[in-house]
């Protein structure tokens, strides 16, 4: 009896080794059925532990979700591997792909031929969905913030689906700063990354400020600040509210602020969720020793906290409180750049000759393609093209002559026509037009802007001090009043053009009326766009002393 | 004698269709079908502060008012009334709507719970605009939703679309504006905190027969509202030294709206006609209450100060979800499965009923008086005995099944493992991972038992677990009283804090 035990045992051992090893499939199936046999036999399921499209394999972990440690190998070479060819049709969450497109960590279904091949295979994602602010990126890979505060390091390449407002972008389009969206898959050292959505509106910083501390409201989890001052240009300008503001915190900024808040706080403001500026950072400086703002380009920067500016060659401190901006978004320090344009607010320490930065803003230049242009126009075609028989262009301060003729196509879908009693329909821009002199702003020859705006000539600098609006006239069914602006200028200049000098003039106001022309970081709009602090440069009318021309710088 | 008998019954049967509050939503549908955003009115009952903008003229217009919602229920089938009242008074425009719908509903052989919304009538609408009357005269509306309950939250999700065709002044066959909607709702409702965010698509058609030449413009609009109930607890320390107990807890409850949207439409001439040039309009509008505080108990865990788990101690305790004053919490004490149901089922808390909801609910069936015998669901544990109920409860929502052979083992240490399969089934969310079959980042995966990987894997990517300093997940290890501690306030605050980021400041971000 026991001899033919041993029989049988043998012979069991000998028929597993012929059955064929690794690499062309460790199962057959017989073509006939067994006695009783109710199911099919060839079905597996499991989580894909690899795929390797060359060799022509999928190893699966055990059906239980084991497998993982290192001494379960050789038992899951030899019962999960699974070898496939090349034309197997498979199936990643309903939708036909190729082989190479399963990936370790997907949930995967397989039916073996009589063979012990794969005959079809049909698999599901289980893309985790991970949220953050992008807190540094290099070309192959960048590190995320998440939204519990820890850091995560993904891998990038060219060939990453990035999405802006769910249209495609490119992984040049990720910023520092920008919340974004991951959608990751991660088994092991296999991190598989099917997308990143950047979020659909940058919600920029709105405010960077900084005041005097009076309380931190715990149960609204508020801070009220008296003094509050706006840094805005490289300069600390006081805000329009008098006395004490009180400024809410994000829900997402957890940290508050130390037990006894007193003296000098900064802080910065973002939009959020529901529309409301909120505090997204805060440093609480306490006594203030001798501040000072500057602006210079960024030289070098040390791993001890330092950085060096190209222009003054002054070397300034940094540390983990300093607010540091950068093309509207809050970074940490390590994301500017060698040759960044920055404003600084620093503090000179009250023990020793050294400066402490407080708040860093960088801002990239703005390049601006629009072209202001002033002619007569010689013809029109009806929502096609608009020539002009000589035109002067703006440069600088001056208008440059041209004696051509030039043409400027329209776009129906942005050129706007502006008119000095409302907004003009470029649709009735017809031969009534012709040897009207007007301002056309153009990118190329796209128009964006025309106006019926008088000619001007006269260039004013300055920084704006408050901006009032008159109420016009409404006119009836127009979509907006047509308002006359009032800007108040401080540190203004006025170009002598006989003497090639700009001239002081101290607290000047101008005039802007509605079809005037106001250009702000290449947007063209209406004085809207122009905030108290903003630097201008305004092309005046001689005579009527109207500001025709709004540059923002 | 027979006719008394008959007036008797019809008394007896008109008080049994009593008003009863029906364990349902909280919140949604309390913002309407119409992209606007609401929070309850703190006095008047059914009575919600409400914004929503007009997009008819092609400008965005925010008018802010009232609406009164009233729903009866009668044997599932739901007659809600939304009357809105609303205004801008610096535009100059009124708008009064009143829509009825009815809704059916229907239980499912898997308790999910499924919705099919109609009008009940014509709505009736009329909007003022500086004198010019936008009059609703066709409608069309259609609404979807399932109720997936499970045992801590109920999760919903639906569509919804609308036509609406308004006349112009004062002949209604000449100008007109179409507006078609289209929209998704995700909601859930538990205890810690609800959240319904509707995400719409607006198409505004616009048809000016009454000039020469006729006018046709058109514009869009996307918007996202979303409505949140919250609940946090927040430290309050003391000021005086002098005092018998070391600070406190406040809970705060509140709820908040939000509505965000991105319209295109048209720029119009000084005419007031349309022109080629689309402008775009985005902004942000948010209501919310005023905060309800209310102190929670100061528990006796002086022996505990300064201890790494005291926070999610003294909180529970506070929270009445751990039983007793805190005087005898051991820290180290192992829990039993008894105990950890005990607490979880407190944490859990049942899931808010719908407050402008009445059910009519007619029984014409007789009760006997005679209590039929409690039975058990399992074989080692009696009623009476303590927290019976609470594992009574979990059972019945699948929370736990017991050992598998008809026992509890109520005096058994409850694991790692047992106590995450039970959180991860409590909420419903088996499905984020592989099931049952998943792997997990721990580097101990394959000694955690089949039944508990999906789980603990789950539990990991929603952040209510982490790998400990090896970063394993140890689930043979016993749960100590304040590693449950810990375990239950992570819980909380996932569903109190994380949970509604997923379905509201990301639905509006992204």
């Amino acid at each position: 009896m026991r001899s033919k035990k041993a029989v049988l045992i043998l012979a069991l051992i000998l028929t597993l080794s012929i059955l064929p090893g690794y690499g062309s499939g460790n199962y057959t199936f017989a073509d006939t059925y067994k006695p009783g046999q109710v199911e099919e036999e060839g079905h597996f399921s499991g989580v894909v532990k690899e795929n390797n499209p060359s060799l022509g394999y999928i190893t699966l972990y055990f059906e239980d979700g084991s497998g993982v440690n290192p001494d379960q190998f050789e038992r899951l070479v030899s019962l999960r591997n699974f070898t496939y060819g090349y034309e197997i049709p498979v199936l990643r969450d309903g939708y036909e792909v190729s082989v190479d497109n399963i990936k370790p960590g997907d949930m995967a279904f397989i039916k073996l031929d009589k063979d012990g091949y794969i005959e079809k295979i049909s698999v599901k994602s289980y893309y985790e969905t991970v949220y953050g602010t992008v807190y540094s990126k290099r070309a192959t890979w960048l590190v995320l913030k998440k939204d519990d505060g820890t850091y995560v390091n993904y891998p990038l390449s060219s060939t990453l689906p990035v999405y802006k407002h769910n249209r495609p972008g490119t992984v040049s389009d990720i910023v520092v700063g920008d919340r974004v969206r991951v959608l990751v898959q991660t088994n092991g050292a296999n991190i598989d990354i099917a997308g990143i959505d950047i979020e659909k509106r940058t919600r920029p910083v709105t405010g960077i400020y900084r005041g005097n501390v009076e309380f931190f409201d715990s149960i609204n989890t508020s801070i009220a600040v008296s003094r509050v001052e706006q840094f805005i240009n490289g300069r600390w300008e006081a805000t329009s509210n008098m006395g004490i503001q009180r400024f809410m915190y994000n829900s997402d900024y957890k940290e508050m602020p130390p037990r006894r808040p007193a003296g000098m706080v900064y802080f910065a403001t973002q939009k959020a969720y529901d529309g409301i500026d909120k505090v997204v950072t805060a440093s609480f400086r306490g006594t203030s020793g001798y501040e000072v703002t500057t602006k210079d380009n960024l030289l070098s920067m040390t791993d001890g906290g330092l950085l060096e500016l190209e222009y003054s060659s002054d070397i300034i401190g940094f540390d983990k409180d300093t607010i540091a901006i950068k093309d509207g978004r809050l970074v940490d320090v390590s994301a500017l750049n060698t040759l960044d344009s920055l404003a600084i607010s620093m503090e000179k320490s009250l023990y020793e000759n050294k400066y402490t930065a407080n708040v860093i803003v960088s801002e990239s230049d703005y390049q601006n393609s629009l072209v202001l242009y002033r002619g007569r126009i010689k013809n029109i075609e009806p929502l096609k093209t608009v020539t002009v028989e000589s035109f002067v262009q703006l440069n600088q301060v001056s208008w440059e002559f041209t004696n051509t003729p030039k043409t400027f196509d329209i776009d129906l879908a942005s050129s706007r026509l502006i008119e000095a009693d409302g907004v003009g329909n470029i649709r009735n821009f017809d031969s009534a037009y012709i040897n009207q002199t007007v301002y056309i702003v153009a990118e190329g020859s796209k128009i964006h802007l025309i106006s019926t705006a008088p000619y001007a000539n006269e260039p004013v600098m300055g920084r704006v001090a408050s901006l009032t609006k008159e109420s016009g006239e409404n006119i009836d069914g127009a979509e907006e009043t047509v308002t006359t602006s009032i800007i108040k200028l401080t540190e203004a200049r006025i170009y002598n053009d006989e003497n090639y000098v700009w001239e002081g003039s101290p607290d000047l106001s101008v005039t802007i009326p509605f079809n005037s022309v106001v250009i702000k970081n290449g947007i063209i709009g209406t004085t809207s766009l122009i905030k108290p602090g903003d630097e201008v440069r305004i092309i005046r009318h001689s005579q009527s002393g109207e500001g025709i021309i709004v540059l923002c710088q | 004698m027979r006719k008394c008998y008959i007036k008797i019954f019809t008394i007896i049967l008109m008080l049994i269709i009593a008003v009863t509050p029906l364990n349902v939503m909280a919140v949604e549908g309390t913002m309407g079908y119409a992209g606007g955003i609401s929070v309850e009115d703190p006095i008047e009952k059914s009575e919600y502060e409400y914004t929503e903008m007009c997009f008819l003229t092609g400008v965005p217009v925010k008018l802010t008012g009232t609406l009164t919602i009233k729903k009866t229920d009668k044997n599932d089938v739901v007659t809600s009334t939304y009357t809105y009242k609303l205004a801008n008074t610096e535009s100059d425009i009124t708008m009064n709507r009143v829509v009825i719908y009815t809704t059916t509903r229907e239980t499912k052989l898997n308790g999910q719970i499924t919705e099919s919304t109609k009008l009940s009538r014509t709505p009736t609408e009329v909007i003022n605009v500086g004198g010019k009357t936008f009059r609703l005269i066709e409608s069309g509306f259609t609404q979807s939703m399932i109720t997936d309950p499970k045992a801590a939250i109920n999760f919903h999700t639906g569509e919804f679309s609308e036509k609406k065709v308004y006349a112009i002044g004062t002949d209604l066959t000449k100008d007109r504006v179409t507006v078609t909607l289209s929209g998704r709702t995700y909601a859930y409702d538990q205890y810690w905190s609800s959240t319904e965010t509707q995400r719409i698509n607006v198409m505004v058609e616009t048809d000016i027969k009454s000039t020469t030449p006729s006018v046709k413009w058109g514009g869009v609009a996307e918007i996202v509202v979303s409505s949140a109930t919250l609940n946090q607890v927040h430290y309050a320390k003391n000021e005086p030294t002098q005092i018998s107990f070391d600070g406190g807890y406040v809970n705060k409850k509140w709820m908040e709206s939000t509505l965000d949207y991105t319209a295109r439409f048209p720029e119009f001439d000084k005419n007031g006609l349309p022109t080629d040039v689309l402008k775009t309009y985005t902004d942000t509008q948010s209501l919310s209450t005023q905060m309800e505080l209310s102190r929670l108990m100061v528990p006796d865990i002086k022996h505990l100060n300064g201890h790494w788990a005291e926070e999610p101690i003294s909180i529970l305790f506070g929270l009445e979800i751990l039983p007793g004053t805190g005087s005898n919490f051991k820290v180290g004490r192992y829990l039993t499965r008894r105990e950890f149901v005990g607490i979880l089922m407190n944490a859990l808390k049942d899931i808010p009923t719908d407050p402008d909801v009445r059910t009519a609910m007619v029984n014409t069936r007789r009760t006997s008086s005679k209590k039929a015998p409690e039975i058990s669901p399992f074989k080692d544990i009696e009623p009476g005995d303590f927290y019976y109920e609470e594992i009574k409860k979990a059972y019945q929502k699948g929370i736990t099944k017991g050992n598998g052979n008809g026992n509890f083992g109520p005096n058994e240490y409850i694991t790692n493992a047992e106590a995450i399969k039970m959180i991860v089934s409590a909420l419903g969310l088996e499905n984020l991972a592989p099931y049952p079959s998943t792997t997990t980042p721990f580097v101990d995966n394959d000694s955690i038992p089949t039944y508990a990987r999906n789980s603990a894997s789950v539990a990991s990517v929603l952040g209510i677990i982490e790998p400990d300093y090896m970063g394993r997940f140890n689930p043979s290890n016993r749960l100590t009283n304040e590693n449950a501690a810990n375990l239950i306030f992570d819980l909380i605050n996932y569903m109190g804090d994380e949970l509604i980021k997923d379905y509201r400041d990301r639905m509006i971000d992204f």
